[in-house]
């Protein structure tokens, strides 16, 4: 930090701003949020101005509403920025456990798709069962187990649903 | 018409039973995400074939009663509402249940829905031909803003930040309209997915964003060391006291004429009359803060009016010919096939037959409590099982529920997708509720808005005024808009002007006079 300091000669006023943000690194998570937002609307608006005028109407107004009230939300997470005691709720160290769990169902259904329900439901339920620290064998093998029959008898049998 | 002969009808060995059977069946599909009214309905309509008309149709219409009884169970218990008609009391129901209240929530929502059920039941049998008058004078305009005033609810649903929930319910929208246009057949944001022509299946997604994103939430609590959903569910009382029934009283009955209402209107079914219902007990509650955090009100009404609305959708089925909602079309096809066609013959020739199956409708939702109370005693036994073992139950029965309904794996995506949003929505405060209502009214406010402008050529405000139900549906719209601004501010300057009377240095200027 020092080097670059030596080598680009500011004001004292904007050395001391640079300082005050340079420590206060935390922004709200409703800016980052909102800029997502802005890039999904202008996408989404993309697609919409190629519509016929008709079909177009009602999504451009949504698209022009949610723009709108994206600003206020931005704005208002610019402002609470500025409190230095801020925790935004989605941090990495809390999200990360979620995010596997749902990493390991959007491997179930996709091993739903190449297998068949019943494989892919033993696999995931073990799977989870074990993340979750489960640790008796003989309750992760008898609920699979019961879980599948009720689910082939009611949903395969009688409701002829093709699971297999 | 000959009471006797009617309750000589229904209470058969034959009628019982498939009253019974019907009921405990369909509260158990109800209860599980996927399953719907409109599949318990379909799925034992092929039972009815060879049983007599009274016992095939009464055991139809316990059925569709009783499903949507089901869906409050898990929506409670587990914020995975059954079916879309309980997602409003999953806000209420899942609060009262963490506060350790879960089985008295459920016997709030049962009775009500037994109240509620009654009250249509009562309305189907003695106003069912004045009442299908009023569907007919409904058009797109009156459907327009029907939608509308569904609408305003996001601002009651939209918690701590109005910005957000408004954002969410606009999402919504968003999500409702993809898919073929429904006036010119132009694909929109589909982006080349087949499936997608379709539209988003509002189920699937449903399905995701209550339980897919609660399991990812139950996995942060897990982590913590959290062992169960909560503690204790088991204790306390199914039953209100009778000074909390009494103070409910209000409420069930508005929410009940609102759903009976509701069911009347084709295309607008349990989950519109459950979330107009509710909205209308949180804008009238003198502490509308309570909602959302376990008020009972808010279970009462939408389960009041959800049930309310199945007796609705039958009068102006049995009276016209048009189901007032999709489980009614359905309901129509077991009609068929007794031999009875919908109009005036099954009022004439058929009075008795009729009357009989309406008895037996009323029957099925007094049984219903007998038997929710039965099921939910069990169910209730959810709370022992450790969120360890119920969260890959829930994520695999929410897999097989999303598949069921339309033998597709695309719905399975869909509803994976949206847990992952809705997961997101949540920790940032954006909710769920108003993206859900949003996409159940997307195609109700854009369709009818479409075809009023083309029933205009031109003219809107001219035929606007022509309308008077439109004019009283656009009243209705403003007061449930401004409703709660006028009332916060009205409060404001209410606690204002109390400070300043209670403020002793207040009166030092009038003593100086």
């Amino acid at each position: 930090m020092d080097k670059y300091k030596r080598a680009v000669t500011l004001p004292s006023a904007l050395n001391d701003k640079g300082d005050e943000l340079m420590k206060s690194k935390k922004i709200h998570q409703d800016v980052y949020i909102s800029i997502a937002i802005y890039v999904a609307l202008l996408f989404l608006l993309t697609v919409s101005i190629k519509l016929p005028e008709d079909s177009a109407i009602f999504p451009n107004m949504l698209i022009g509403i949610l723009a709108i009230l994206n600003t206020s939300v931005l704005i208002k997470g610019i402002k609470k920025s500025k409190d230095s005691s801020i925790q935004n709720s989605i941090r990495w160290e809390v999200i990360r456990l979620p995010l596997l769990v749902f990493l390991m169902v959007a491997i179930y259904s996709a091993l739903f798709k190449l297998t068949n329900y019943f494989i892919a439901t033993s696999a995931f339920m073990i799977g989870l069962f074990i993340f979750f620290k489960v640790r008796s064998w003989k309750i992760i093998i008898l609920v699979t187990m019961i879980f599948n029959a009720l689910i082939y008898l009611g949903f395969s049998k009688l409701l002829n649903v093709p699971l297999l | 018409m000959d009471l006797g002969a009617i309750i000589s009808n229904v209470f058969t060995f034959e009628v019982m039973i498939a009253l019974f059977l019907g009921l405990v069946v369909s509260i158990i599909m109800g209860a599980l995400p996927g399953l719907s009214a409109s599949m318990a309905v379909a799925l034992l309509i092929p039972v009815t074939f060879g049983m007599n008309p009274i016992a095939g149709l009464v055991m139809l219409t316990g059925v569709y009663t009783g499903a949507v009884y089901g869906g409050s169970i898990t929506a409670i218990l587990l914020h995975t509402p059954g079916t879309p008609a309980s997602a409003a009391t999953a806000i209420d129901g899942y609060a009262m249940a963490r506060k350790g209240e879960g089985f008295k929530a459920i016997g709030i929502a049962t009775i009500c829905s037994v109240i509620g059920g009654v009250i249509s039941a009562l309305a189907l049998m003695f106003l069912a031909p004045p009442l299908a008058q009023i569907s007919l004078k409904f058009g797109p305009l009156e459907y327009f803003f029907m939608a509308l005033f569904g609408l305003t609810i996001i601002a009651s649903l939209a918690g701590d930040s109005m910005t957000k929930g408004l954002m969410g319910g606009l999402f919504g929208l968003f999500i409702g309209i993809v898919g073929l246009d429904q006036m010119n057949g132009i694909p929109r944001f589909t982006f080349g997915f087949l499936p997608l022509e379709g539209g988003v299946s509002m189920v699937p997604a449903m399905i995701g964003m209550f339980s897919v994103s609660q399991v990812m939430i139950m996995t942060e609590d897990i982590i913590k060391g959290k062992s169960n959903l909560v503690e204790n569910l088991l204790q306390g009382r199914f039953l209100p006291t009778s000074k909390e029934f009494k103070s409910l009283i209000p409420t069930i009955i508005k929410s009940s004429i609102i759903g009976v209402f509701v069911g009347i209107l084709p295309g607008a079914g349990a989950d519109i009359g459950s979330w107009v219902a509710y909205n209308e007990a949180k804008r009238s509650s003198k502490d509308p803060q309570r909602f959302g955090n376990g008020a009972m009100e808010g279970i009462a009404a939408s389960e009041a009016a959800n049930n309310a609305v199945t007796g609705g959708a039958l009068i102006p089925l049995l009276t016209l010919g048009i189901p007032g909602s999709s489980v009614a079309a359905i309901l129509l096809g077991g009609l068929m096939i007794q031999g009875l066609a919908p109009g005036y013959e099954l009022f004439s020739k058929y009075a008795e037959v009729t009357y009989s199956v309406m008895f037996g409708f009323l029957l099925a939702n007094i049984f219903m409590g007998f038997v929710g109370y039965v099921i939910s005693r069990q169910a209730v036994k959810l709370s022992k099982v450790p969120m360890t073992i119920l969260a890959p139950i829930i994520v695999a029965l929410s897999i097989v529920g999303s598949y069921a309904i339309s033998n597709s794996i695309f719905d399975v995506y869909i509803m994976v997708g949206f847990g992952l949003l809705a997961y997101f929505m949540r920790k940032s405060g954006f909710g769920t509720a108003p993206t859900i209502l949003g996409v159940i009214l997307a195609n109700m406010l854009e369709a009818n808005f479409r075809r009023a402008l083309i029933l205009s050529k031109g003219s809107m405000i001219i035929y606007f005024l022509s309308r008077p139900i439109s004019v009283v549906l656009f009243a209705l719209v403003l007061v449930s808009f401004l409703a709660p601004f006028l009332v916060n501010r009205v409060r404001g300057k209410m606690n204002k002007d109390l400070s300043i009377e209670n403020d002793p240095k207040a009166y030092e200027s009038s003593d100086l006079d």
